[in-house]
């Protein structure tokens, strides 16, 4: 009996789910009308299916990604940032050990410049949870390049670690990032970061 | 004598925990909880009209309330209409609407025809991105002058800016894994499998 609804909400979850693949391959925004069928569908999933944590994160990716298409002064991204931070909650609470999770939460916190103890905790936790998965490691890169006076003394750590193991495989993407966001000190503060030929940039 | 005693004492307790004496929206809601309540309220009844003049006084925030009402009833035209005259700033509204992914030209004209001022409610379509076609279309429809709607979608144009509105531009994902993008972040995806 369980499975019916659980099913159904899959198929609704289905075509979003594609999309933001696509979207995320693309380096695009959704147009308004996506937008709205997205939501609505993922909205029907989660009537369906209401404990599921996937769909709590997927509604949350898709709030986040829509707000990108708006100008940044817009009033409603700190409303839908908000609401992607509050799915993303019900995601962690339900699945705690997922490291995504936990860095989306972060990612999000820092675009609502929410530096607080929970912001500190997703850091900490991603990091945790996920020291070897790419996403994880240069999603915390980003936090840290962008927020690093922000970051808590466990957080840091977090960040630099991830951002050692990230240096392995990843040291193009890493400063490539760290250059856009005027944050070359940090990451060459890395210990491992010397290591890589391109740290000859590091000043 | 007690009958008549239970019997107030019985209608005052229906009356404290009946939904309407208790739901409101608040401030600090986020959108889905304000979308939610707004949908409950209208099924038991409640205009829109009411719903936006008990937000509005509440101090919930217009964007907010605008596109709560857009998502709960799917009609942004009667959702643009009870902000304003609830007493909501027609640019915050309008700005809102449009942004929340509701038609330009729709959004413009019920603004418009709920008494919002043709200018305010042009530039805040503009500034939002709406293409000067769809805002021009919606304000026509609302009764503007051709001079009137030319004027105002000038004096909302930065000078050499194109007034078409957005299309599925490039997002600024610096998104990890990407490695690379611009100031915002995009949040991560999990590699299939991994989540499960």
């Amino acid at each position: 009996m369980l499975a019916a609804p659980r099913g159904l909400a899959d198929l609704y979850v289905f075509s979003p789910q594609q999309r933001l693949a696509q979207l995320d391959a693309r380096n695009e925004t959704p147009g308004p009308a996506e937008w709205t069928r997205a939501r609505q569908d993922l909205q029907r999933a989660l009537e369906l299916d209401p404990h599921n944590p996937a769909h709590f994160e997927l509604l949350a990716r898709w709030y986040e990604r829509y707000t990108l298409r708006l100008a940044p002064a817009s009033s409603l991204i700190p409303a839908y940032l908000e609401q992607a931070a509050a799915h993303l909650r019900r995601a962690a609470a339900a699945r705690p050990a997922s490291p995504y999770t936990w860095a989306n939460l972060a990612l999000v916190k820092l675009r609502l410049a929410q530096y607080d103890a929970e912001f500190q905790t997703a850091v900490a936790n991603a990091w945790r949870l996920g020291p070897w998965e790419p996403e994880v490691q240069l999603a915390l890169a980003q936090i840290a390049f962008r927020a690093w006076p922000q970051l808590g003394a466990d957080a840091q750590d977090a960040a630099r670690s991830a951002m050692r193991n990230a240096l392995r495989r990843y040291d193009r993407e890493l400063f490539q990032l760290a250059r856009l966001h005027g944050a070359l000190p940090v990451l060459c503060a890395v210990p491992r970061a010397s290591a890589s030929p391109l740290s000859a940039a590091c000043p | 004598m007690k009958v008549k005693a239970a019997i107030a004492v019985a209608t005052l307790t229906l009356a404290a925990f009946s939904p309407l004496a208790t739901a409101q929206l608040k401030p600090g809601m986020t959108v889905e909880q304000a979308q939610n309540e707004v949908r409950a309220q209208v099924k038991r009844g409640q205009s829109l009209q009411a719903i936006a003049k008990a937000a509005v006084s509440a101090g919930v925030d217009p964007a907010l309330l605008v596109a709560a009402m857009i998502a709960a009833t799917g009609n942004p035209q009667a959702a643009v209409r009870a902000a304003i005259s609830a007493g909501a700033p027609p640019a915050a509204v309008v700005s809102a609407a449009i942004d929340s992914g509701a038609p330009a030209a729709v959004v413009v004209a019920a603004a418009i025809n709920a008494g919002a001022p043709a200018q305010t409610v042009v530039a805040a379509a503009i500034t939002s991105g709406a293409p000067a076609s769809d805002v021009t279309n919606g304000a026509r429809e609302a009764g503007v002058s051709a001079s009137v709607i030319t004027q105002a979608i000038n004096s909302a144009t930065p000078p050499g800016t194109a007034t078409t509105g957005p299309t599925t531009s490039p997002s600024s994902n610096s998104g990890a894994g990407a490695g690379g993008g611009g100031g915002s972040t995009t949040i991560v995806t999990p590699p299939p499998g991994s989540q499960s």
